[in-house]
């Protein structure tokens, strides 16, 4: 099957210092890929050049090439925000409008889809259920989210991402904010979500990526140290360093 | 012994410079009040409606309530749109340099004192405003507003951009990260976050509007008359500082002519206090979170 993402010898640097060395990777379609590696080595950054969201950072500049499909990203024809339409983004840290629950799930899409007013209501229920937190709001949709809790709002910031129909889920550390019932939650909605949608999740817990990852990617200081299944990283990984880090939390690159 | 003796100079210190602050803001109301009393038992309501202004006869405030009405309005529709534009550009769309290098320009026009745009106002643009509407005199409401806008553009302004930086940095990305592009994210994720500081920059910049005096005084023309028909902004008239700045030292402090002076003083003192206070209230909390942010934002 061919990769959604490929990332051929992609350099990264903000300034003069270089975040992302060398990079080659590919990304398949309808799996959950975990980047993990430890505090500092360019994860969320690589994630985040799969939306271009790095791209108003002072000092940016890229080096080799990011496929999406067939489409070279960071050519200069390159429509961001329809890129950003098919490739959502969830925060480490939920970021919720002061709006109601209902404007929040309908941010992008009213101003999107503004002509498909009379679905919108069905398209709340619908991303509120898939996050399963329908249940727990559809009493007070039009009450203010930020009387949510963390795990509901980043449950909330899930279903605004959905409600745009993206093709991928970015997710930076989503859970790292949140208590273990709502971390829960939403690695048990990252298994169901996947299939349909490919998602790119970057952790630093191991547990987590041994829970729901299909492929793990293993980064230290900007560097590409093991690529592969995540059967095959966690219980025999090929490279020294990925043993190290998976042993002792540390790595020396 | 008294174990904090020895800070009670400084406690003593602080508390008088709080008594003097507070009680100069009341002493000038008191003032007002006292000074104006005579002129509302003499004219009674028709010092507020009369547009009639006699000194020794008569004495009607209509002319100067309207004309500074007038002039602030004409003053914050021209200045409301050109600094809420250039503050989202500033804030924005402009690299981090050249939003310092405008915010230190804006800044110091801030400061320059109200005579020194007077000077310009009656050199450049009270011939510009006759010449482009062919009037006979270039001395009208329109030019002290035009005047006057040009002078609150940079507070609206920089306080304007202000509120539009304190905006958290992830409304932005958030709203980035869902497809909506660049005027989609300032128009539903960052103005509607600044719209409270925006409207406070708003509401200063007219409390300043209404009550600069010198700049205003030297372009107005000065004729104590409500225009015919009343929305005809291009003929000479008066506003409440105009006619302080000019009949405040013949008045020699006495009698109805003073009275009558002290009352449009207190009436705009209401005026302006009235606005800023709202004003203040608008942005006093969201200030706070400002300063919060941009902390946050220095520590990466």
């Amino acid at each position: 099957m061919k990769p959604l993402f490929t990332l051929k010898d992609v350099s990264l640097y903000y300034g003069e210092s270089q975040v992302l060395k060398n990079i080659s990777l590919t990304i398949d379609k309808g799996k959950v890929t975990s980047i993990i590696g430890p505090s500092g080595a360019g994860k969320s950054t690589i994630l985040r050049t799969l939306n271009r969201m790095n791209d108003r950072i002072p000092g940016f500049q890229l080096s080799g090439e990011v496929f999406f499909d067939d489409e070279n990203l960071y050519n200069n024809g390159t429509k961001v925000h329809l890129l950003r339409q098919n490739v959502g983004m969830v925060f480490q840290k939920p970021c919720i409008f002061p709006k109601s629950i209902y404007d929040n799930v309908l941010f992008g899409v009213r101003h999107l889809y503004s002509r498909r007013k009379h679905e919108f209501s069905q398209i709340v229920e619908e991303t509120l259920k898939a996050v399963s937190l329908w249940d727990e709001v559809k009493d007070k949709l039009n009450q203010s989210a930020l009387e949510l809790s963390q795990g509901q709002q980043q449950r909330l910031s899930i279903a605004r991402a959905l409600a745009v129909e993206p093709r991928v889920l970015l997710m930076d550390e989503p859970t790292s904010s949140l208590d273990p019932t709502s971390t829960c939650a939403i690695e048990e909605l990252v298994g169901r979500l996947s299939g349909n949608l490919t998602i790119v999740i970057v952790t630093h817990k191991l547990d987590q990526a041994k829970k729901i990852a299909d492929d793990v990617v293993f980064i230290c200081e900007g560097k590409l140290i093991e690529h592969g299944r995540s059967e095959n990283i966690f219980s025999n990984p090929s490279q020294q360093q990925t043993k190290d880090y998976l042993k002792w939390h540390l790595c020396k690159c | 012994m008294w174990p904090l003796g020895r800070w009670r100079p400084g406690v003593a210190f602080f508390i008088s410079s709080f008594l003097i602050s507070i009680s100069a803001t009341g002493i000038i109301f008191i003032f007002l009040i006292v000074e104006s009393f005579p002129i509302f038992q003499h004219e009674g309501l028709g010092f507020l409606s009369g547009s009639e202004w006699y000194p020794g006869e008569v004495y009607g405030a209509l002319p100067m309530i309207y004309g500074t009405g007038i002039v602030t309005f004409i003053a914050v529709s021209f200045a409301l749109p050109l600094a809420l534009g250039s503050a989202v550009i500033t804030s924005e769309v402009l690299s981090r340099p050249t939003r310092l290098v405008i915010k230190m320009m804006m800044e110091l026009l801030a400061g320059i004192p109200g005579v020194v745009y007077g000077l310009l106002g009656i050199t450049l643009l009270t011939t510009a405003v006759k010449n482009t509407f062919n009037l006979i005199d270039g001395n009208s409401f329109f030019t002290a507003g035009i005047l006057l806008s040009i002078m609150i553009l940079p507070t609206v302004m920089t306080l304007s951009e202000d509120a539009l930086r304190s905006v958290p940095k992830e409304y932005r990305d958030q709203a980035l990260a869902l497809g909506l592009n660049r005027s989609e994210t300032i128009f539903h994720a960052v103005l509607p976050g600044a719209i409270k500081g925006i409207a406070g920059a708003v509401l200063l910049g007219i409390g300043r509007a209404m009550g600069e005096t010198i700049s205003v005084m030297l372009v107005i023309g000065s004729l104590d008359r409500i225009p015919q028909p009343f929305y005809n902004i291009f003929t000479t008239g008066q506003t409440i500082t105009s006619k302080l700045g000019r009949e405040g030292a013949e008045a020699l402090g006495v009698g109805y002519h003073w009275n009558a002076l002290a009352g449009l003083g207190l009436i705009l003192f209401l005026a302006v206090m009235g606005i800023t206070f709202i004003g203040n209230s608008i942005v006093g909390p969201l200030s706070g979170r400002g300063i919060n942010t941009k902390r946050k934002q220095k520590k990466r």
